[in-house]
C-alpha cells in the first residue's frame, strides 16, 4: 500500500476544483484509444446516493479515478483522486455489487489493464492539471525588468516628466494670463528648448477656414508667421514672413489639417513640401526637418504651431509630435478664450459707447427742455408784466372814472364802468394764478416760513368772502377746535391762506342758495387740519380723480355757470405739496363735498432769517409796498392813487406836505411821487431832505414836472429825483416808470430767472 | 378765485403837525402793516391847511379815520390807540365768532 500512498491524493476540494478535474479526465478519456472507458454516476443504471459523484476513466495504459462524496453542508466534496489501480479496481467493484445490471460497468472492468499507467500519459495529465490549477495570482505581473533597461526607462520617465511640466506650465499661464502674446511668446519658446529644435513659429491665418469652407472655390488661404522662437540669433527670421501665392487652393495638406493631423517632414530634400516657393522659403530659413501641427480653435484651422530643425534632417518621434498636438490643443484653448475675451471686450466697449451716446442725447434733450421751460418762464414772466400793466390802467382809470366828480353818471354808465371794473379786476388775478402755478410747478417757489396764528387767518378768510356768501345766500359756519395756547404754528402764512381761500371761494362758489359751507379747524400733534365741507354739487367718484389736474374743470357745462380758469386746485394741491402737506376729498354727487387739508408743522431749519415783511412781492394778496404821494391836486391824485392800488401799492397821500418828512419816518415807503408842477422851494427842500434822511434805505423819488424843459429836468434830478414825468401824467406811463423804478419789471426777456427775483 | 383782494380807500384827518396827529399816523401806518389784508389808498389831510377837505365831509374833530370805500362809509373819531375799534371800523374785523354758528 506504500505504493497507493504516491499515487492517491486523498482531500477536501472546491466543487469548481473537482469539476475541473473531471472535464480534465474526461478531456484525456477523448485522448485515449477507443477500448477506453470513461464512466460517471449518471452512466449507472440507477443514481446512487446524492453525495457520491465520480469519474472513472480506464484504459490498458492509463487508468484514474475521481470520486468525492458531499457531506450537504459545505461547498466542498471530500475527494479522492488515484491512478491506483486496486483502488479503481475495488471501486468498481463495489459499484458493481451494488448495480449488477450494468453493462458499461462491466465494460469498464473488462477494460482495465494490470500494469501501472503509462509515464508520458501520466505527465501529460500531470501538466496538464497544473495548467489548470495555476490560479491567475500565479502568473506574475511583469517579468522582472533586466538590469541594463533601467537607465532607458529612467529617460524616458524623465522625459514624460518634463513633457508633463512643459504642459503645465502652458496651462498654468493660460489661467493665469489674458495676454495671448505673452502665452503663444512662453509657450514656443518652451517647446523649443524641449524638443531642441532649432526654431519654433506659430503661422497664423488670416481667415479661419472651417471643414465646410472646402467645398468653396474661392476659399483663400493666407496667413504669416506672427510668433518665432529662435535657438540663436544668427538664424535667419521667419517673423512676419507672409505668403504670396504659396497656399494653393485646395491644398492637399489642408484636409488633413483641418481634422487635426500634423505633417512631419524628416528632410524637405526628399520632398513633402509641395510648393515651390515654400519650398524656397525653407530653404532660405535653412530648414531641412520640419513638423507642423495644426491649431484647431472650434474646428475652424486657426493657424500652426510649426518646429523647424535647420541644417540637418530629423525624424520626428512619435511622442515628440504627441508633445507638439497637446500644446497646439492647449494654445487653441488659450486663443479661443482669448478671443471671447476681445469679443467681451469689444462688446463692453459698445456698450459704454452706447450709454455715452445715449447720455449725451439725454443731456441735450434735458438742456432743449430746460431751455424751453426758462423760455416759457420768461415768456410768462414778462407777458403776465405786459398784460397786468394795461390791465391796470383800465382797473385804475373805471375806478377813477366810477368816482368821478365832475357831473354825475347814469346809473347804466356807473353799471358799465363796475363792470369793467371788475372784469378788469378778475382777469388781474386769473393772470396771477396762472404766474403762481407756472412758478410753483417751476420748482421755483420756496417757502417764506412765519410763525403765525392759525385761528387769526382762518378768520381773515372768512372775513373775505362773507360778501360773497351773503350775495350767493349761504351760511358760512365754523368749528374751530385749536387752544389757545396751541394757536402757534410755523409755515408760510401767505401760501396756507391761499390754500384755505381757494377751497373756500371754491365751497361757495359750487354751492347753490341756501347751501352752507363748514371750515373745521383743528390740530392732530404736528398738523394742523383744515377741512371745508359744503352742501354743493359734489363731485362724482370718476371725476375725483381729475380734481387736482391743472386746467380740469370737471363738467364742461359747469363752464356756463362756474367761471374759472381750472387752475384752482391744481395749485392748492402744489401749495399744499409745498408744505409736505396732504390734501383728499370724499364727495357725493349732489349733496356735497369735503376737502381735507394736513398741513405739517414746518421744520425749524427751514425759516427765513428775517420775518420781516417781503416787499416787492407781487402775489396776489401781499401788497408790493407803500408808496407816499405828495399831491394837493385832488384829480390827478386820485388817478394816480386808484393806478396805484390797481397795481397793487398801498398809498398813503398827503394833501399837503408840510408833515411829508415826519410821515415817511413812520410810513417808509418804497418811494415818493412828488408834484413840482409849480416847484415850491419847499418841496424841492423837501426832495433833498427825503434824499439825505433816507441815505440808509434809499427810496425812490419819481417827480411831476409841468412842462418839460430839459434844464429843468436836469434841475430836478440835481435835487435828487430818480424820474421825471410831465404832467398830465398818463396811467400807462406812471404804473411803467414806478415798476421800473422798482426793479419789479421783467427787464429784458429771458433775462436768468426772472420769475425769481419778482417773487423774493 | 372770486375777488379777494379789496381796494380800500381811507381818509385820515389831522390838525397841524400835533403829537396827537403823528401818533395817529402811526398806529394806523402800524395797524395797517400787521392786519390788512387787501391795497389801501389813505389820504392824509391836514384840516389847517384844507379846511374845505373837512367841511365837506363834515369832520368834526382830529384825529379822524374815514372809510370811504368799500361802503359803508365809516368813521373812527380819536387816536386809533384802540386797535380792535379801528379794525371792527375798516371791516377788518368781524364780531367774535361762535362754534357752528352762522356768521
Amino acid at each position: 500500500m506504500s505504493s497507493s500512498a504516491v499515487t492517491t491524493l486523498v482531500r477536501p476540494l472546491s466543487i469548481s476544483t473537482f469539476e475541473t478535474l473531471r472535464s480534465l479526465l474526461a478531456q484525456t478519456a477523448q485522448d485515449l484509444p477507443r477500448a477506453s472507458v470513461h464512466l460517471t454516476e449518471t452512466d449507472l443504471p440507477v443514481r446512487p446516493p446524492s453525495p457520491l459523484v465520480f469519474t472513472v476513466v480506464v484504459s490498458k495504459r492509463f487508468s484514474a479515478l475521481l470520486h468525492g462524496t458531499s457531506d450537504g453542508v459545505n461547498p466542498t466534496l471530500q475527494a479522492t483522486l488515484t491512478f491506483e489501480l486496486q483502488h479503481i479496481h475495488d471501486f468498481l467493484d463495489s459499484l458493481a455489487a451494488q448495480y449488477p445490471e450494468s453493462p458499461k460497468l462491466d465494460q469498464a472492468l473488462g477494460a482495465m489493464g494490470n500494469r501501472a499507467n503509462d509515464t508520458h500519459l501520466q505527465s501529460q495529465i500531470t501538466l496538464r492539471l497544473v495548467e489548470l490549477l495555476a490560479t491567475p495570482s500565479d502568473v506574475p505581473e511583469a517579468l522582472p525588468t533586466p538590469a541594463s533597461c533601467q537607465p532607458m526607462v529612467d529617460a524616458a520617465l524623465h522625459e514624460q516628466i518634463a513633457q508633463e511640466h512643459l504642459l503645465n506650465q502652458v496651462t498654468t499661464q493660460i489661467r493665469q494670463s489674458l495676454d495671448l502674446s505673452l502665452i503663444l511668446n512662453t509657450a514656443i519658446e518652451q517647446a523649443r528648448i524641449f524638443l531642441e529644435v532649432d526654431r519654433v513659429v506659430i503661422y497664423q491665418l488670416l481667415d479661419t477656414p472651417a471643414e465646410t469652407d472646402l467645398d468653396a472655390h474661392d476659399t483663400q488661404v493666407m496667413g504669416s508667421v506672427t510668433y518665432e522662437s529662435l535657438t540663436s540669433p544668427d538664424l535667419p527670421s521667419s517673423l512676419h514672413y507672409q505668403e504670396q501665392r504659396c497656399w494653393q487652393q485646395n491644398h492637399p495638406c489642408l484636409q488633413k489639417y483641418l481634422q487635426g493631423k500634423p505633417l512631419a517632414i524628416a528632410d524637405i530634400e526628399q520632398g513633402g513640401v509641395h510648393s515651390q516657393c515654400l519650398f524656397n522659403f525653407l530653404k532660405a530659413m535653412q530648414v531641412r526637418a520640419q513638423l507642423i501641427m495644426p491649431i484647431l480653435v472650434q474646428s475652424r484651422l486657426w493657424g500652426f504651431l510649426i518646429a523647424h530643425q535647420c541644417a540637418i534632417p530629423r525624424t520626428w518621434q512619435d511622442r515628440e509630435q504627441h508633445l507638439m498636438e497637446h500644446i497646439a490643443e492647449h494654445l487653441a484653448i488659450a486663443i479661443y478664450q482669448s478671443q471671447l475675451y476681445q469679443q467681451l471686450q469689444q462688446q463692453k466697449q459698445t456698450l459704454e459707447d452706447q450709454v455715452m451716446q445715449r447720455t449725451q442725447e439725454l443731456q441735450s434733450a434735458l438742456l432743449v427742455t430746460q431751455s424751453a421751460h426758462r423760455a416759457k418762464s420768461d415768456f410768462l414772466a414778462t407777458m403776465s408784466h405786459e398784460l397786468k400793466t394795461p390791465l391796470t390802467c383800465v382797473i385804475g382809470m373805471s375806478a377813477t372814472l366810477l368816482r368821478w366828480s365832475l357831473g354825475p353818471l347814469t346809473e347804466k354808465q356807473r353799471s358799465y364802468l363796475q363792470t369793467i371794473h371788475d372784469s378788469g379786476e378778475h382777469l388781474l388775478e386769473l393772470i396771477n394764478d396762472i404766474l403762481e402755478f407756472s412758478h410753483a410747478e417751476a420748482g421755483k417757489a420756496t417757502l417764506n416760513l412765519v410763525e403765525f396764528s392759525i385761528l387769526s387767518l382762518a378768520k381773515q378768510c372768512l372775513q373775505m368772502l362773507r360778501d360773497k356768501a351773503l350775495a350767493n345766500q349761504i351760511t358760512l359756519k365754523t368749528s374751530f377746535d385749536i387752544p389757545a395756547q396751541r394757536d402757534r404754528f410755523l409755515a408760510d402764512p401767505r401760501r396756507v391762506k391761499q390754500i384755505l381761500l381757494n377751497l373756500l371761494s371754491n365751497a361757495v362758489k359750487f354751492t347753490p342758495p341756501g347751501g352752507q359751507v363748514t371750515l373745521r379747524l383743528w390740530m392732530e400733534s404736528h398738523t394742523v387740519v383744515f377741512q371745508v365741507e359744503d352742501t354743493g354739487i359734489g363731485i362724482s367718484t370718476s371725476q375725483q380723480s381729475l380734481l387736482f389736474q391743472r386746467f380740469q374743470q370737471l363738467d364742461s357745462s359747469y363752464r356756463r355757470n362756474y367761471e374759472g380758469t381750472g387752475l384752482g386746485l391744481a395749485l392748492t394741491k402744489q401749495l399744499v405739496e409745498l408744505h409736505q402737506g396732504w390734501i383728499e376729498v370724499t364727495s357725493e354727487e349732489g349733496k356735497g363735498s369735503i376737502f381735507t387739508v394736513k398741513i405739517p408743522h414746518q421744520a425749524r431749519s427751514e425759516v427765513a432769517p428775517s420775518s420781516l415783511p417781503v416787499l416787492a412781492s407781487t402775489g396776489t394778496l401781499q401788497s408790493a409796498g407803500r408808496i407816499m404821494l405828495v399831491e394837493d391836486e385832488e384829480e390827478s391824485a386820485s388817478m394816480v392813487c386808484d393806478m396805484l392800488t390797481a397795481a397793487g401799492y398801498h398809498v398813503v397821500w398827503l394833501v399837503d406836505g408840510a408833515a411829508a418828512l415826519e410821515q415817511i419816518r413812520f410810513v417808509q415807503p418804497i418811494a415818493m411821487i412828488v408834484n413840482l408842477e409849480t416847484p415850491h422851494i419847499a418841496q424841492l427842500n423837501l426832495v433833498q431832505r427825503v434824499r439825505s434822511q433816507t441815505e440808509r434805505r434809499p427810496i425812490k423819488i419819481l417827480a411831476f414836472a409841468g412842462v418839460v424843459v430839459e434844464s429843468e429836468d436836469c434841475a430836478l434830478m440835481d435835487w435828487g429825483a430818480d424820474a421825471i414825468l410831465p404832467k398830465p401824467v398818463r396811467p400807462e406811463d406812471l404804473i411803467y416808470t414806478i415798476e421800473a423804478l422798482l426793479g419789479n419789471r421783467a427787464r429784458k426777456p429771458l433775462e436768468a430767472d426772472s420769475l425769481g427775483t419778482l417773487e423774493r | 378765485m372770486c375777488a379777494l383782494r379789496k381796494t380800500y380807500v381811507l381818509k385820515l384827518y389831522v390838525a397841524g403837525n400835533t403829537p396827537n396827529s403823528v401818533r395817529a399816523l402811526k398806529t394806523l401806518n402800524d395797524i395797517l402793516e400787521r392786519e390788512f389784508q387787501g391795497v389801501y389808498a389813505l389820504k392824509v389831510i391836514d384840516v389847517l391847511k384844507n379846511p374845505q377837505l373837512a367841511e365837506e365831509d363834515k369832520i368834526l374833530a382830529t384825529p379822524t379815520l374815514s372809510k370811504v370805500l368799500p361802503p359803508p362809509v365809516r368813521k373812527i373819531i380819536g387816536d386809533l390807540s384802540d386797535r380792535e375799534r379801528v379794525l371792527i371800523g375798516l371791516d377788518l374785523l368781524f364780531e367774535e365768532l361762535s362754534e357752528e354758528n352762522a356768521l
